[in-house]
């Protein structure tokens, strides 16, 4: 039961970005689409760095980190 | 700049609680890792420091090296020394693309952005906070099987040639994409 709660939390969450993604790409006007967004954060280097940053590091935990715990 | 400021901060703050995590959950390599993370975005805030203005890595170069590193990381094991050189390695061509200067485009956010903007984060924020309950919980009850956080789901379907290869694919392809607005902005 608890598990079917949890898992539940992770695919409602999947499923809102997912939702967020197709409705942003049907009414680009209303909310931006994922891509346009990215394109405006990425013109800061600040935003830059911290996008690459998250970017490698799912890389690395999941194959990279040499001693996980 | 305000807004820039603010953005700033932000990240800052939210790399700093990774890194504080990290340290609390006694894993010393992602402390550092998020140590390294939180020092970059703090010198990059600072503009007065005058830090190297790197030019972009070229796009093409950029997805020959994360080709070849794909194919690298499908057939060396996961979790090993070699893999972890192999992600240090990309570290000096993803500061290349990251570190150049702004844009010297004036940009304006639009209501549609801003709006996007909220939904993404409150998104994110939900997203990191249901993997920190299911973290405490599962250390607290000593059960990650009931309370999964995203590693757990993940790891066993990486754990397969199959799985591995789907994933290392997916985070490849985001990376070139990321190097390619990188690129044009």
């Amino acid at each position: 039961m608890s598990t079917d709660v949890f898992m539940l939390s992770y695919l409602l969450l999947a499923f809102a970005a997912l939702a967020t993604w197709v409705y942003s790409r049907l009414r680009p006007l209303r909310v931006a689409p994922f891509g346009q967004l990215l394109r405006h954060m990425m013109i800061n280097r600040v935003n830059r760095i911290a996008v690459f940053a998250i970017w490698w590091w799912v890389g690395w935990h999941f194959f990279g980190q040499p001693f996980p715990n | 700049m305000r807004k820039n400021s603010r953005n700033s901060t932000l990240w800052i703050i939210t790399f700093f609680i990774g890194t504080i995590f990290q340290f609390w959950r006694g894993s010393q390599i992602d402390t550092l890792v998020f140590a390294v993370f939180t020092s970059l975005l703090l010198v990059a805030s600072q503009e007065m420091l005058g830090f190297p203005n790197l030019r972009a890595t070229n796009f093409a170069t950029s997805f020959g090296i994360l080709f070849v590193f794909t194919l690298v990381f499908t057939i060396v094991g996961i979790h090993s020394v070699l893999s972890a050189i192999f992600y240090l390695a990309l570290v000096p061509l993803v500061s290349k693309s990251m570190w150049r200067g702004d844009s010297n485009v004036v940009v304006t956010s639009t209501p549609a952005i801003r709006k996007a903007s909220s939904i993404w984060f409150t998104i994110g924020v939900v997203t990191c906070l249901a993997e920190l309950g299911n973290y405490f919980a599962a250390a607290a009850t000593h059960n990650d099987k009931v309370y999964p956080t995203i590693t757990v789901l993940v790891d066993p379907f990486v754990a397969h040639i199959s799985g591995k290869i789907v994933f290392v694919l997916l985070w490849a392809t985001i990376g070139v994409g990321l190097l390619r607005v990188s690129a044009k902005t």
